[in-house]
């Protein structure tokens, strides 16, 4: 069995946790010291004159029968309407004769009033001085001073009221996530949580709020609390005009948020990037990720991204909570994502909070919008390759909102005009529906239940095929008892594919899927201004058909397809997290946590097993892997262990200020995999299938550093970041040439495992406001990996070779600029390094067919990338019209670089280069009803 | 069975909807270059009926790969064929780099070895000998886009309880059809998967050639081992690639012959061995 490297495998439980808390602590610890002694410094015990005592005490030493001090104890009626507290006090000297003192800062008090009533003049000193910050003292004599009240003890904690609730787009009443919320300036401050709540300690009294998150206009309020209060703020959105003319830039929030531990997070707001030029006029979320540093492109054909050098299926994509395994639509050409239905968008590329896991570089959470609980409404649009159309509102009979968003291409009908007849019988088309039912639960909890069904459809004459995912999921939030936030969440996913095709004359249907159901419990606990825990766990079970192949018809003439079936892999997942977030003084934040990953595989299934416990051994003769030697088989029962798997995976980040406008960040988090997807092409295709670990193929296991530095302008007009990262990873894959990865009842035969390493800097400038806003992204990276089994043995020997999808520069500028009311001009443009590809060393041949002999594998570099693309867009309050071209310039972008022998002369050979596109305009208009 | 070339091909016409601008363009480029290597294409074969048939082996050198010549045939070499059991069978060099040997009978599941020195280096290649289903019935079917034009199609019965590989051969009118043309690029092969045991009709390896009315088609059906199917699937997936996402990685093929001597300067190329089963019609109508 493949073995984790030495690092990963050595670690145990008490280093791992040692060296997370370490690595938090060091920054902290001298802030921390520093903090304290300045808190000794300045504070002062308070201390009674000596003989003195408050009148109060006198008052309740009196109440057991000692009398009070003379002339304490007279009796008058006295009374003050609205007279300076000097004068109320000057005129109770007189009245009961009182030897009283009181110094200038008396005079600086608000006028008093209190009622006419009889009472000794202690009870008239006490109500008179009620609330004005002075206190009366006396001595045994009954002279009396007044003073101010001393402040507290400095170990005395002041009383602190919860301010919590929801924040709502104040016309459709949606959640609002990530907004950030402040208290009298920033001295308090909190941000709601991925499901819109949030949580604000403040002490009694009235308190400046302001509410602000990307895409909305903020909000300045005040609240007067008098005890724990529950409040739901509503934001109103920035119109739409002032939106295409201010922020394209508030597109992304990659590490802007200067107060708190988190980074390597971007988000997006998909008001604000459909300013941006989209492909064939269809804006897609995936595509502006792109835009941002660490986010790179593996194709211009496909959707399917890179994060810091990490392969495509290293992302976990996530629709409500739910898996999304083939996140793509045509092939790849656009992803599932409807921007008319998805409220926002975030990636996280490091620093990955405790409560994700199961995939090696990144997150990408997305949220689907909760539909308008205040009136019904929608937008439609149409475009050259799709249409859309939404429906939002109130949901009548079941209260709450709902939203049900479609669409759906027409591109292949321009094919029915192909000069070529084999093109005029493609069908290639897809579609697909979003849906969303909301309400809320009482005053503090909500429950909601969303589902996504989409579908894929090509054919081509012999062909067909279609595939699609299908996800639901079901949410409740509450909020117990004014502390703890509560989310229970049941989800499901479902991928499959058919392919209808034909097999020694006999047509054949080939199927595949993979389906999990997932459960999960996530807690937040604020526990003051300054501590959070979060804490939960989840359990999920995995099937994978890796492939069904049946007869689809039977006939006399033609016989029968024997049926092959793929055993199912069945896999277990489950994990728990802890997460605990702290403030320490205004200048060091942290937040570290430990998850804990447990995965089994499962029977039924027939277990192969080898000799050495390697299913791939290298051939030195043959200089490639093959695979091992099939020793025997071993039949393992429904439910029985095939394979166990799992360990600690802890995450840490740190925050230290450096000044009001910039800080410093520092994070590490560990992360596993226990799914690959078999894949040999230059671009995952839907008919790749899902593999889980197993006996003889590891988990992948993950670590990633990251120090950063994100500042802001005084103006706040600019905001920027860089990131160094460094990731290293245990067990990456590549494939054994020759093995198929299609209907392969033994696909561990097929894998290699080995190294991967991926460094690099990511640098972001934005201007946030004016007329012409937007943002540079350049990141220098470097991506590797290696299959080594001994010294000169393995692919390239075992030496690092670069990964598919190692750029070492990319960069990336949007532009948009108001050119008044209703039109804006946007523009974007990309240069990146050529991908890596594998170049010939000689040619030989076979059967009168030439053939390449290749040398190091990407030992080459394709040119380099660079593209222009515009956009005009005129925008009215109800409709929308965009004119678009990508790559304006017509750049030849090659995409790949193959060799073949020419056309016209079968002994020459050729390089070839292909493009995906070129030149492409594009037109949509969208009308909002 | 070409599943995935044909999903390949289906997401290649996909591509179409977006061309506006060029697609592929001819570059010149530099490539790094290495010393010739051994090519050997080694298949012995012999009819399922036990006849005997003369084993050809053809030995090239690599070249650069811009050189615009034809491959340079090995002359000189030794070669020898071992079946385990006799002394070995001297291959003797022809035209063109082919060595050929006395007729011998081929005799499945024995493992035959093929043994090669040139110029100071031993070369080794170890394969077991494959049987074949037969053929039952040879004959011509309409092509499905041109009812008029016939394909040479096959019925045959796969055999049960052992795991079968076919390669197909086809001629016509004397002329084996080899590539590279744009329906040739391929060598048919399959495996047994979804036909273990059964009865195949309709099948017609070389599903776009038209046969010309009054040709003489002879069709061969060989059975390989694991090993060639491997390196025959390995080849088709590198003769598929055309630049499009969905190809496959560029990878060199990687076959069963070793170089003994300094296993760094492996070979290219395979050596097959396998029995065979021919049909021959003539389209007369």
């Amino acid at each position: 069995m493949t073995t984790c490297r030495g690092w990963v495998a050595g670690a145990s439980l008490a280093t791992v946790l040692a060296t997370a808390v370490l690595a938090t602590a060091v920054l902290a610890t001298a802030v921390l010291a520093t903090a304290v002694l300045a808190t000794a410094v300045l504070a002062r015990p308070v201390r009674a004159q000596s003989g003195y005592r408050a009148v109060t005490e006198w008052l309740e030493v009196a109440a057991k029968g000692a009398p009070l001090p003379s002339p304490l104890g007279v009796r008058i009626a006295f009374g003050a309407d609205g007279i300076p507290l000097s004068d109320a006090l000057d005129a109770l000297r007189a009245r009961a004769g009182l030897a009283l003192a009181y110094g200038e800062d008396v005079d600086r008090v608000r006028r008093v009033r209190v009622a006419l009533d009889t009472m000794s003049a202690a009870r008239h000193l006490v109500r008179l001085l009620q609330g004005t910050g002075f206190t009366a003292m006396a001595d045994a004599t009954g002279a009396v001073v007044v003073r101010r009240v001393p402040p507290p003890a400095a170990s005395a904690v002041p009383p602190r009221f919860r301010l919590s609730g929801y924040v709502r787009h104040q016309d459709t009443r949606d959640v609002v996530r990530y907004a950030r919320l402040t208290a009298d300036g920033d001295s308090v401050r909190t941000q709601s949580n991925a499901d819109g709540r949030y949580t604000l300690f403040l002490s009694p009294g009235r308190h400046r709020l302001r509410v602000a998150a990307i895409g909305f206009i903020p909000l300045d309020t005040v609240v007067d609390l008098t005890a724990s209060t529950t409040l739901d703020v509503a934001i109103a959105p920035r119109p739409v005009q002032l939106e295409r003319a201010s922020v394209l830039a508030d597109a992304a929030e990659p590490d802007v948020d200067l107060r708190s531990p988190s980074m390597s997070v971007a988000r997006l707001d998909l008001d604000v990037i459909k300013s941006a030029p989209a492909l064939l006029g269809e804006v897609d979320p995936i595509r502006s990720l792109m835009l941002l540093p660490g986010v790179s492109r593996t194709s211009d054909f496909t959707t399917v991204f890179s994060v810091r050098g990490g392969g495509g299926d290293q992302n976990l994509v996530l629709l409500d909570g739910a898996t999304v395994y083939n996140p793509t639509h045509g092939f790849g050409f656009l992803s599932v994502f409807n921007t008319d239905a998805v409220a926002d968008v975030t990636l996280h590329k490091g620093a990955i909070p405790a409560r994700y896991g199961g995939r090696l570089s990144s997150v990408l959470d997305v949220r689907q919008r909760e539909g308008n609980a205040s009136r019904f409404g929608g937008t439609a649009s149409a475009g050259i390759l799709a249409s859309r159309l939404m429906l939002e509102g109130p949901m009548p009979g079941m209260g709450g909102s709902f939203l049900v968003a479609g669409r759906r291409t027409y591109a292949d009908v321009f094919l029915r005009f192909s000069p070529d007849p084999a093109m005029r019988d493609v069908t290639a088309y897809f579609y697909d529906v979003n849906a969303k039912w909301s309400r809320a639960v009482g005053r503090t909890g909500s429950l909601f239940a969303s589902g996504y069904a989409g579908r894929d459809h090509h054919s081509f004459p012999g062909v067909a095929s279609a595939w699609g995912n299908v996800t639901g999921t079901v949410r409740w939030n509450q909020f117990v008892a004014n502390r703890l936030f509560h989310k229970l969440t049941l989800s499901s996913s479902d991928y499959r594919y058919a392919i209808g095709l034909s097999a020694f004359a006999t047509r054949a249907r080939w199927t595949s899927r993979i389906a999990t159901t997932e459960a999960r419990v996530d807690e937040q606990w604020q526990l003051d201004p300054r501590q959070r825990i979060e804490f939960g766990g989840e359990a999920a079970g995995t099937v994978i058909r890796p492939g069904d192949l049946v007869s689809a018809e039977s006939s006399a003439e033609r016989g029968p397809l024997t049926p092959v079936r793929v055993p199912a892999r069945r896999l277990a997942t489950a994990a728990a997290y802890v997460g605990y977030d702290m403030e320490l003084g205004d200048r060091v934040g942290a937040s570290f946590g430990v998850r804990h990953a447990w995965a089994r595989r499962l029977g039924p299934q027939l277990l192969y097993r080898y000799d050495g416990d390697a299913a791939v051994v290298f051939d030195t003769g043959t200089g490639r892997f093959v695979p091992g030697r099939l020793r025997d088989s071993v039949a393992v029962g429904a439910g029985a262990r095939l394979a166990a798997g799992g360990g600690f995976e802890p995450r840490a980040a740190v925050r230290v200020s450096l000044g009001a406008s910039s800080s410093l960040k520092a994070s590490w988090a560990r992360t596993r995999q226990f799914l690959m997807l078999a894949s040999r092409t230059n671009t995952p295709i839907p008919t790749d299938v899902w593999e889980p670990f197993g006996p003889t193929l590891a988990p992948l296991v993950g670590d990633q550093f990251a120090l950063g530095w994100a500042g802001v302008s005084g103006s706040g007009i600019w905001e920027a970041t860089a990131e160094l990262y460094w990731r290293r990873l245990a067990n990456v894959v590549d494939f054994a040439e020759g093995q198929d990865l299609v209907l392969n009842p033994r696909l561990e035969t097929a894998f290699v495992q080995g190294d991967g390493r991926a460094y690099g800097l990511e640098l972001f400038l934005r201007r946030r406001t004016g007329r012409t806003n937007g943002w540079i992204s350049y990141t220098l990276g470097r991506s590797e990996q290696r299959f080594s089994v001994g010294p000169g043995l393995g692919i390239n020997g075992g030496a690092w070779m670069p990964m598919p999808t190692d750029k070492r520069h990319d960069l990336s500028v949007v532009l948009v600029r108001s050119l008044d009311g209703r039109w804006s001009l946007g523009g974007t443009f990309v240069f990146a390094s050529g991908l890596p590809t594998s170049l010939p060393v000689s040619r030989y041949t076979l059967d009168g067919i030439i053939v390449p002999e290749y040398g190091l594998r990407n030992g080459g570099r394709l040119p380099p990338y660079h593209r222009l693309d515009l956009t005009l867009t005129r925008t009215t309050p109800r409709t929308e019209l965009t004119l678009g071209v990508v790559n304006a310039y017509n750049r030849f972008n090659a995409q790949s670089l193959f060799f073949r022998e020419s056309r016209t002369d079968p002994l020459r050979t050729e390089a070839v280069q292909t493009a995906i596109f070129g030149i492409m305009p594009s037109l949509s208009w969208t009308i909002r009803f | 069975m070409r599943a995935r070339s044909d999903v390949a091909a289906l997401a290649g016409a996909c591509l179409c909807l977006s061309f506006l601008g060029a697609c592929e363009r001819v570059v010149p480029i530099e490539v790094p270059a290495e010393s010739p290597r051994l090519v050997v294409e080694g298949r012995i074969e012999s009819p399922r009926n036990g006849a005997p048939d003369i084993p050809r082996i053809r030995i090239s050198t690599t070249q650069p790969y811009f050189e615009d010549r034809p491959a340079t045939p090995v002359t000189g070499a030794v070669v020898l064929l071992r079946d385990g059991t006799g002394p070995p069978i001297l291959l003797v060099a022809g035209a063109a780099g082919e060595y050929v040997g006395a007729p011998l009978t081929v005799v499945p599941d024995r493992v035959y070895s093929l043994e090669i020195s040139w110029g100071g280096e031993e070369f080794v290649a170890v394969d077991t000998a494959a049987d074949v289903a037969p053929i039952d019935s040879l004959y011509f079917t309409p092509l499905a886009a041109s009812p008029n034009e016939r394909l040479a199609t096959l019925s045959f019965r796969d055999v049960p309880g052992r795991p079968d590989r076919y390669l197909w051969d086809q001629w016509v009118d004397g002329v084996r059809l080899r590539g590279p043309t744009a329906s040739l690029r391929f060598r048919p092969i399959a495996s047994d998967i979804g036909i273990e045991g059964s009865a195949v009709s309709g099948f017609a390896p070389f599903h776009s050639v038209a046969i010309p009315l009054g040709a003489t088609v002879r069709v061969r059906q060989q059975g390989i081992s694991r090993t060639t199917f491997d390196f025959f699937v390995m080849l088709n997936d590198q003769l598929a690639r055309d630049g499009w996402p969905f190809s496959q990685l560029p990878a060199s093929v990687k076959g069963n012959v070793r170089a003994r001597t300094t296993p760094a300067r492996r070979p290219s190329g395979y050596f097959s061995v396998g029995r065979y089963d021919e049909r021959t019609l003539v389209r007369t109508r």
